[in-house]
């Protein structure tokens, strides 16, 4: 190899080398950090992960000894709720805004106020919800409430990551699909949908994270009190009915912030870290199962 | 110009992309059975001009389109027309190959079965029928359930030319379909071509190039800065002496040709390699050119991405045979 070039050569590969080694240092900082606080959580709560009592059983008032068994069910069927609503929805105004919408300022400031939503703190949805369904339409502290609140704030999240992992799909693949002579929904529905759909997982897992971790947005509008739950009971108008929609459902976010806010049992320490465990172990659970059964959807669409 | 049996006529069509008038008058006829080459210089309108046959202009923000395009006689500007239906019978194969993120038998079936056929055997008939008029189907019979995209470049745009000859069109448009092949495939879709020709099927082909046009076309037309400036039957076209009233046209066209397919170049020194990999390595020096050939799918691509390490980055494919050449970076030295 010549030698001026083979200097040049040195020097980039030389600049390539450093910039390798501060990008392994900077990730290298930030896993250092986050499994720290994960080890720390899991480690602080694990006398309480694996017990069966604590997972089940109702949270106490005064006496030690109480459980999240409440808690835990609420937070599951919260998130299920908001993913039914807001996936859907999401989906729908993505598909429109990247397939459909017509370039133009309306189309702009749609997506500059999506944008712009996508970023309200979730206290402010909370109060929102708590003017507007809990009060105005009289449904009080409700799991309805609390998932409607929850899918105002997922929505504009998730519409942006859809609409990009759309925007994503190459061109040719739609042409493609309408030289076929299939109209632009079979298009979307059958070959970009499919064709995104690693991406489009990867942001409901993501939305899904952070609506299960969410306490602001349900302070006011799902409640802080937790009814004990029979799941035997299938009156749907029952307080202690678990699929009942109007009934006031604390999560576990939401009971990490009030035992230590206000509670008053003496082994709190003890209940808010098991409880962060827990939290921290359904959210990992779920992402792991998520991914996979992404992976094997993607696979199934795909045929890769 | 125009006969009793043109399946699709222009007249006078002209495409604006937003105030930049892409394509002047054209007027042109294309019959049932007959191949049509478009040549020309790059950017001279030919893409533009395909692409309002099938209408996959209004895909296009801001572009328009005048004239008329006459299909069995009605307008396929007109409302009346069904845009769906339209583009079901006039069928396009694009530059690069664009298969479906789906199986192989999948990409075939997708279309009809939306169309409405749903008979499994009428579906297995089609897949069969139609790999083999676009000459794939001896090579991928036994993979039909795997993905579309494990095939190679030429492979894919076989498939692509398959997916659309499933749909049974009257017009097929091909806009270079042969650039991403090797002789071979080329061979073999010229010799599609022909087949759909004889079929009835009316082919509208852009290529750069001519040897090509010469094979494969009865007509001809020539671009040049969006104007079609020359067509007739391609014998004559290209037989034709320069006079000074053709000189621009036939200077341009092989101009054009000589660049894009290199048929009149300097030809590379052109060597034949064995193939197993560790000699290959050895056999290559500098100021030696190399050409890797062979027919579309025998891993040309593969082995030029092992040489500069390009297959570091495609999923669990090892640098097959490489292996100790590369991490002495004498792989590097070429
Ligand atoms: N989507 C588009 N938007 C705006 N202008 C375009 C668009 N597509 C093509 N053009 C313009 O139209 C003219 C003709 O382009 P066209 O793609 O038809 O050329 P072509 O003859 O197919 O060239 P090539 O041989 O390189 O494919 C060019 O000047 C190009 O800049
Ligand atoms: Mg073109």
């Amino acid at each position: 190899m010549p030698s001026a070039k083979g200097s040049a050569t040195a020097s980039a590969r030389r600049a390539d080398k450093a910039a390798t080694v501060v990008l392994a240092c900077i990730v290298g900082l930030i896993c250092v950090a986050l499994v720290a606080i994960i080890v720390g959580i899991l480690v602080s709560g694990a006398g309480k992960l694996f017990d069966i009592n604590f997972l089940t059983a109702k949270p106490e008032q005064f006496k030690e000894g109480g459980g999240i068994g409440p808690e835990l069910f609420n937070s599951f069927y919260l998130l299920l709720l908001t993913l039914l609503i807001s996936v859907p929805v999401s989906l729908g105004a993505a598909v429109f805004l990247a397939e459909y919408a017509p370039e133009g300022p309306v189309t702009t400031v749609v997506k500059t106020v999506i944008e712009a939503l996508s970023s309200l703190p979730s206290i402010v949805v909370g109060l929102f919800g708590f003017l507007f369904f809990v009060l105005t339409l009289g449904w009080g502290f409700s799991i309805m409430s609390g998932a409607l609140a929850l899918t105002m704030f997922n929505i504009p999240i998730l519409v942006r990551v859809i609409q990009q992992a759309l925007e994503a799909v190459p061109r040719d693949q739609r042409d493609a699909g309408l030289a076929l002579g299939l109209t632009r929904w079979e298009t979307t529905l059958h070959i970009l949908v499919p064709s995104a759909m690693p991406a489009i997982i990867t942001g409901v897992i993501l939305s899904a994270g952070r609506v299960f971790g969410e306490a602001a947005a349900l302070i006011y509008t799902a409640g802080q009190s937790a009814p004990a739950l029979d799941f035997l009971n299938l009156n749907l108008l029952s307080t202690s009915c678990p699929w009942n929609v109007w009934r006031p459902a604390e999560t576990l976010a939401v009971h990490i912030w009030k035992i230590n806010s206000e509670g008053v049992v003496p082994d709190l320490t003890a209940i808010s870290n098991g409880t962060a465990a827990v939290l921290m172990v359904c959210i990992l659970l779920f992402n792991v199962l998520a991914r996979f059964a992404g992976r094997r959807l993607a696979r199934r669409l795909t045929a890769e | 110009m125009t006969q009793a049996d043109d399946l699709l006529v222009t007249h006078d069509v002209t495409v604006c992309y937003g105030s930049h008038q892409a394509l002047n008058p054209t007027s042109l006829a294309f019959s049932e059975g007959g191949v049509t080459a478009l040549i020309g210089p790059s950017g001279c309108g030919k893409s533009t001009f395909l692409r309002c046959i099938n209408l996959m202009n209004r895909e296009i923000p801001g572009c328009r389109v005048g004239g008329e395009i006459l299909y069995h006689g009605n307008d396929v500007n007109s409302r009346s027309q069904d845009l769906f239906q339209l583009r079901k019978s006039i069928g396009m194969v694009f530059q690069q190959p664009n298969p479906f993120h789906k199986s192989i038998r999948e990409n075939i079936v997708f279309a009809p079965r939306r169309h409405g056929v749903s008979d499994k055997d009428e579906l297995d008939a089609l897949v069969e029928d139609s790999l083999k008029a676009a000459a794939i189907w001896d090579e991928v019979k036994d993979q039909l359930d795997q993905s579309a995209f494990a095939l190679s470049g030429g492979q894919q745009q076989r498939l692509c030319i398959a997916r659309t000859l499933a749909m049974r069109p009257d017009v097929v448009l091909m806009d270079e379909p042969c650039s991403a092949l090797d002789p071979i495939s080329t061979f073999a879709i010229e010799q599609t071509i022909r087949d759909m020709a004889e079929r009835g099927i009316c082919v509208v082909i852009v290529t750069h190039n001519m040897e090509q046009a010469a094979r494969v076309s009865d007509r001809t037309a020539y671009f040049l800065l969006g104007d079609m400036v020359e067509t007739g039957p391609t014998k004559e076209l290209f037989s034709r002496p320069r006079t000074s009233g053709s000189t621009t046209t036939s200077r341009g066209g092989s101009d054009d040709g000589r660049e894009q397919d290199g048929g009149r170049a300097p030809r590379p020194v052109l060597r034949r390699l064995p193939c197993p990999e560790g000699r290959l390595a050895r056999a290559w020096r500098r100021t030696r050119v190399t050409a890797l050939i062979g027919p579309s799918g025998c891993g040309k691509s593969t082995l030029l991405r092992c040489l500069n390490r390009m297959n570091d980055r495609v999923e669990g494919m090892p640098p097959h045979g490489l292996g100790p050449a590369r991490r002495r970076g004498r792989a590097r030295g070429l």
